[in-house]
């Protein structure tokens, strides 16, 4: 065996994992893995990335015989690929595609999400979020609300909403972006067709649950409509 | 170079991966399905590769600090009762299903007996605390819904594991994981190889392999047998490093093939498609089953999406859905590559599919009086 394949092979180690150390510390720093997990996972990538600095150093240390073939290096390769994704998609989240795709329009279930505090349950001042509407719905109900969210129409929304084909969502993220669950709320008011689809907006009115077929559904009636700039986090946990 | 060698030295499925991974590469802004996909992907491996790491490393803690003696001499003197307890084990243990399986690989290479170790890779990611706390609070401390999937989880899991252990011997079932008596000369690194006889020079020899298509894992240098000077802590310890290094090299991008299926599937899966099959129970939970092959939700974080589903699809089909996910999905389909054979995987499949829809059925007929 040549030893530059050696080599090759140690490098290739100790590249893959220092590659990983680097990514993994670049997301818990600037708290980039939240755009894809809970903010509590943080935890297990501290730990990830524990593990993944000692596998570089014991790379780095490695006695070898064996040299670098292809298998090796397309192994090292499938395991770069993450990355490569992360670093492509940066600013990307979840939109209407993914919405439409997840989409049941399953509404007054509150005890699904019971283990879910909400915003305005730790700080009465803080602006309600849609996750808040879905866990106390009687509360806001009649109220003013002023919620932030992304625009979407859709015609399959007109099943769930009784006829209005316009609402307001978010993702709520359980452990990961795989199984966020989107929560929309209808618009029911005059003009909405020039939203633009995905457009972070900021809508105050008045809440309301609706029914459709024995099925409620949650809507603000007479939006007033505000666009927003992306939200750091724009998932709900 | 001979077509053989080629063959011998390419993996086919990450090559093959590599194509579709450039295929659907995100590039700028548009492809919004692509954006979505991107974002899936990166969210299942950023999820699971924690637990992934940790265990590759607690497979390698056990291939360098837990004796083959000390682990045979642990276990109840009769099968059936080892499988009873292997497979609660994750009450002790909590693992997820992608820890499991590096775990159970260096077990099996360590003497734990076939069907103890199924059950256990089985049960660990449903029997333990941590599946249980968020199954609780998914279906708002419904405490049935917790009890019946813990216990037929465990059911599965003993009943699986006592048939594999009754249709295979562990020669036919698993890849060679180089049985070893102690942490110096056992291989059960990522290619299939068997250890040899190290040439004796001194007290810190590396253990030299026959293999041809081997990683590093067997060149530590580790005292070797007959020398009277002991490992140490830290040579130890390096050993679990390089174990765990190899371990998760040899199945990690299994998990990431696995993960990207995944992540195609959630993105183009229009889950609201299934709904309108809810109304046929059999075919509500085979539907149910089927979304958890293909989603790969950890089994910590399934109970919420099976919960979502409350109010439209039947209890039956939610149990099916949280009984199937944990076991068996694409990515651990990829991932049970690297500890069986596949003859034994395909029976593992199917006893588990078999088990999960007669279980579901079950419920599905008496469902009325439990949940």
């Amino acid at each position: 065996m040549k030893r530059a394949d050696i080599g090759m092979k140690r490098l290739l180690y100790v590249f893959l994992f220092f590659a990983w150390s680097l990514f993994l510390l670049f997301l818990i720093a600037g708290k980039g893995y939240m755009a894809f997990l809970r903010p509590e996972f943080g935890v297990f990538l501290a730990i990830a990335l524990f593990i993944a600095g000692g596998y570089m150093i014991t790379a780095v240390f490695r006695f070898s015989t064996q040299g670098v073939n292809m298998s090796v290096v397309s192994r090292t390769l499938v395991l770069l690929i993450p990355i490569l994704y992360c670093i492509a998609a940066k600013d990307s989240i979840l939109g209407s595609q993914a919405f439409m795709q997840r989409y049941t329009g399953s509404f007054g279930q509150e005890s699904r999400y019971s283990n879910l505090s909400g915003n305005t349950e730790n700080d009465p001042d803080k602006k309600e979020t849609i996750l808040d509407i879905y866990l106390k719905p009687d509360l806001f109900r009649g109220k003013h609300v002023s919620v932030m969210g992304m625009i979407i129409h859709d015609e399959e929304l007109k099943q769930h909403f009784d006829g209005k084909k316009t609402a307001v969502y978010r993702f709520l993220i359980n452990c990961c972006a795989a199984d966020a669950v989107p929560l929309a709320v209808a618009l029911d008011g005059e003009d909405l067709e020039n939203l633009k689809g995905d457009q972070w907006v900021l809508v105050e009115g008045v809440f309301d649950i609706g029914t459709v077929k024995d099925e409620k559904y949650p809507v603000i009636l007479k939006p007033v409509i505000t666009p927003v700039e992306t939200p750091a986090f724009p998932y709900l946990y | 170079m001979a077509l053989k060698d080629i063959k011998e030295k390419t993996d086919y499925l990450p090559a093959l991966f590599l194509v579709t991974a450039f295929v659907f590469f995100p590039q700028g802004y548009g492809a919004e399905a692509l954006q979505s996909l991107a974002v899936i992907f990166v969210s299942i491996v950023l999820e699971a590769i924690p637990f992934m790491l940790v265990g590759s490393l607690v497979g390698g803690i056990i291939e360098a600090f837990v004796s083959r003696e000390r682990i045979t001499s642990m276990l109840p003197q009769k099968g059936w009762l080892t499988v009873c307890i292997a497979a609660c084990a994750g009450m002790v243990f909590p693992v997820c299903e992608c820890a499991v399986v590096p775990v159970v690989r260096r077990l099996l290479g360590k003497g734990l007996p076939l069907s103890a170790a199924v059950a256990y890779l089985l049960g660990g990611p449903v029997v333990n605390p941590i599946v249980a706390a968020s199954t609780a609070m998914a279906y708002a401390f419904d405490w049935p819904v917790v009890i019946l999937r813990t216990a037929c989880g465990y059911g599965i899991a003993v009943i699986t594991g006592i048939i594999i252990g009754r249709i295979f011997t562990e020669e036919e079932a698993v890849l060679d994981t180089g049985h070893s008596g102690s942490y110096i000369s056992s291989c059960s690194c990522c290619e299939n190889h068997t250890p040899v006889k190290p040439e004796i020079k001194g007290p810190l020899t590396p253990v030299v392999n026959s293999g041809d298509n081997h990683g590093a894992c067997c060149f530590v240098k580790v005292p070797v047998p007959g020398s009277k000077r002991k490992a140490g802590l830290m040579e130890k310890t390096a050993a679990a490093f390089n174990h765990g290094m190899d371990d998760f090299f040899s199945a990690g991008h299994y998990l990431i093939i696995g993960a990207f299926i995944a992540a195609v599937a959630n993105t183009f899966i229009d889950r609201s498609s299934f709904l309108s099959m809810s109304e046929i129970p059999f075919l509500s939970i085979l539907l149910m089953m089927s979304m958890a092959v293909l989603l790969n939700l950890c089994s910590e974080a399934d109970a919420f999406i099976a919960a979502s589903f409350r109010g439209i699809m039947p209890p039956s089909a939610q149990m099916a859905f949280m009984l199937t996910g944990p076991v068996f999905d694409l990515k651990l389909l990829l991932m049970y590559r690297n500890v069986f054979t596949p003859r034994a995987i395909i029976t593992l499949v199917i006893l588990i599919l078999s088990a999960v829809l007669i279980t579901s059925g079950l419920i599905e007929l008496i469902s009325g009086f439990i949940l």
